[in-house]
């Protein structure tokens, strides 16, 4: 008798879980329908942002190269010094 | 018998939907099953980034530039827009009106295939994208690719390599650095399945297979960019002021074989490789060999110091005149002739009858195996990929006259890397290293350091030591020392090596080349400069000698050292 009431018992709890779980599952497919769009837009601006972030990071190190300083100094009247004096 | 007939009917029905149903989910459930996925799910491949290549001070030698693949889907174009989309993109992708009509001629053929997806051009820059992007043209579209990008242009293309393309279109390192770490520098491709809606956006509860790509290792070289100029700007004055057909130079750390600097003229644009004749992509620091002349005189004299076979004060019995041998005769370079020269004077004379008496003193079985333990025949392992080294003759097949010649650095051939490991061993007591341009490798925010890798003892630290005083005897007394930094001890050899032309020497066309390491007492760097065919002076000690020194100059300074004479 008793076992009968605690099987009957577990199966409502069963079944009171798998139908929320089921309710629960439709609520959020029915919440992120439109995020597949947003996820996408995320996404392509991830992806820009990384290019343009790469562009930048290029930009800087043509300008920070050794052979465009050098362009620069020259253009600017600076020479490799021609006498150098140690002090001791 | 209406019923009947009704009945059959139904069941007939029955039976042909059971068997239509028997169909559509046993015999076809698979093909429909594969459709159904294709529909539900989107298959990207994402290519991980190409490492970055660095100098050792962290600054981008090699980085990758996002670019662009414009491709088209001819069977949303509606046929007669085809030749204004051409000429649109014609005029936005060219650079000149010959190039205009070829790529409108080009894209018209794409066009009008009878294909979904069509390829229109590859490595499209942002700026051009943005451009056709405003034209807002319907069946277009771009995937994302990368290019290298070298914030130094040129500089250091013969150690870097380039990045073409393999059979199967994929990136792929070729020569130098790009090569012989293309497995460590190249991304690793992801590839995911991603569970789609009807407007083919991503379902976020939806599924989500396969793997994320990995970006490809940075690696950090040892060449010091400072040096690096240093050394190009040096070579470039010296190929326009002696006239040279081209020009290489090595500097190297002696106590740790680390590549501080290597460039060579003709080079190439590895952005623009294709552009350049493909005998222009090999580095001849690693894959030339040539007869290095007087230069080699620095091995064969230490190997003989080593084995006691002459001391520096040791007097020449046969410097007296032209030695005659095995139908040949042997002279000097200026055809003087110094009796009773000690091996100190050999040297700074660059003697060659001299060397001969050298060689014959130290005997064939002992200048054989010091040359290979010295590395000559052998490759030096270099991290670069298009390394190749001559053979070293079959001692068997040595002649008299071979071992003669060789002892001045004439019938023996090397590469510029193979002699500068050589000589950086005695400028680092005896001590063979492994040349190395990488420092280390970076993956994932971890540092992998590549460590000095020592080889071998080849000469004892005393006799390194007598070598020493005797090259820098060489440079203060020998015939360039009009181009020396005051008050700083170098060491060092000059070479001319005549070019053996269709089994004789071209008395006109030289290697002209200086190998050295400074400070003498305490080699902060050796290095070698070498110009193939000066026209201005066939001789080292007029070309390669100078920049050598006006290199060397602009190092002192950078290295911080005081002359101390």
């Amino acid at each position: 008798m008793l076992s009968s009431l605690y099987s009957r018992r577990t199966a409502v709890i069963c079944i009171v879980v798998a139908v929320s779980l089921l309710l629960i599952q439709i609520w959020v497919a029915h919440i992120t329908t439109t995020s597949g769009e947003k996820l996408k837009e995320i996404d392509n601006l991830q992806k820009i942002l990384k290019s343009e972030n790469q562009l930048l990071e290029n930009e800087i190190s043509k300008f920070s190269s050794i052979n465009h300083i050098a362009t620069e100094a020259a253009s600017l009247g600076l020479d490799v010094p021609k006498n150098i004096q140690y002090i001791k | 018998m209406r019923i009947s007939f009704l009945r059959n009917i139904l069941i007939l029905f029955l039976v042909i939907i059971s068997f239509r149903l028997f169909y559509w989910q046993v015999i076809a459930s698979e093909k429909l099953q594969a459709k159904a996925e294709n529909q539900h799910f989107q298959s990207l491949t994402l290519q991980g980034e190409r490492g970055k290549i660095l100098f050792r001070d962290g600054s981008i030698l090699a980085s990758s530039k996002p670019a662009f693949l414009l491709y088209a889907l001819p069977k949303v174009i509606k046929t007669q827009d085809h030749s204004n989309i051409a000429t649109i993109l014609a005029r936005i992708l060219s650079t000149n009106s010959v190039e205009e009509l070829e790529i409108k001629k080009k894209l018209l053929e794409s066009l009008k295939a009878d294909l979904y997806w069509v390829p229109l051009q590859r490595g499209i820059d942002i700026e051009k994208r943005r451009k056709i992007d405003r034209l807002n043209i319907k069946g277009l579209g771009f995937d994302s690719l990368s290019n290298r990008f070298y914030p130094e242009g040129s500089s250091s293309a013969h150690l870097l390599g380039f990045v073409g393309q393999d059979a199967k279109g994929e990136d792929i390192g070729y020569f130098g650095i790009e090569g012989f770490y293309n497995g460590e520098l190249k991304g690793i491709v992801g590839r995911i399945r991603q569970e789609i809606d009807a407007l083919g956006l991503p379902i976020v509860i939806g599924r989500l297979l396969g793997t994320t790509p990995r970006n490809g290792k940075d690696i950090v070289l040892n060449i010091d960019e400072s040096i690096q100029f240093i050394v190009e700007q040096a070579l470039r004055r010296g190929i326009e002021k002696y006239g040279a057909a081209g020009a290489e130079a090595i500097v190297m750390e002696p106590k740790t074989g680390s590549v501080l600097a290597m460039a060579s003229f003709p080079n190439y644009d590895p952005e623009n490789f294709s552009e350049f004749p493909k005998d222009f992509y090999k580095n001849p620091i690693v894959a030339n060999s040539y007869e290095p002349g007087s230069t080699f005189k620095v091995l064969v004299m230490a190997a003989a110091l080593n084995e006691n076979a002459v001391k520096p004060d040791t007097k020449c019995e046969v410097c007296s005149g032209p030695i005659s041998l095995g139908g040949f005769t042997i002279r000097t370079w200026n055809n003087k002739y110094y009796s009773e020269s000690s091996m100190t004077d050999v040297v700074i004379h660059s003697d060659n009858t001299g060397m001969v008496f050298v060689g014959k003193k130290l005997g064939l079985d002992k200048l054989y195996s010091y040359l290979e333990n010295f590395g000559i025949g052998k490759l030096t392992n270099v991290d670069l990929q298009d390394e190749s080294a001559p053979d070293l003759r079959p001692k068997s097949q040595w002649r008299e006259i071979d071992l003669a010649t060789a002892s001045f650095g004439q019938g023996i051939a090397l590469t510029p890397i193979q002699m500068v490991v050589a000589v950086s061993s005695l400028a680092n007591e005896g001590n063979l290293m492994e040349p190395h341009l990488v420092k280390e490798i970076i993956s994932d925010g971890k540092k992998f350091e590549v460590k000095p890798k020592f080889i071998r003892e080849v000469v004892s630290k005393e006799a390194a030591k007598d070598i020493t005083e005797m090259l820098v005897k060489a440079v203060d007394s020998g015939e360039a020392k009009w181009a020396k930094p005051k008050g700083f001890k170098i060491a060092g050899k000059t070479g001319t090596a005549q070019i053996p032309i269709a089994g004789h020497y071209d008395s006109n066309k030289t290697i002209a080349s200086f190998v050295g390491f400074a400070p003498a007492d305490n080699p902060k760097f050796v290095m070698l400069v070498l110009y193939n065919q000066p026209t201005s002076s066939i001789f080292g000690s007029e070309t390669a000698a100078p920049t050598f020194f006006e290199i060397a100059k602009q190092l002192f300074t950078y290295y911080k050292i005081a002359p101390t004479e």
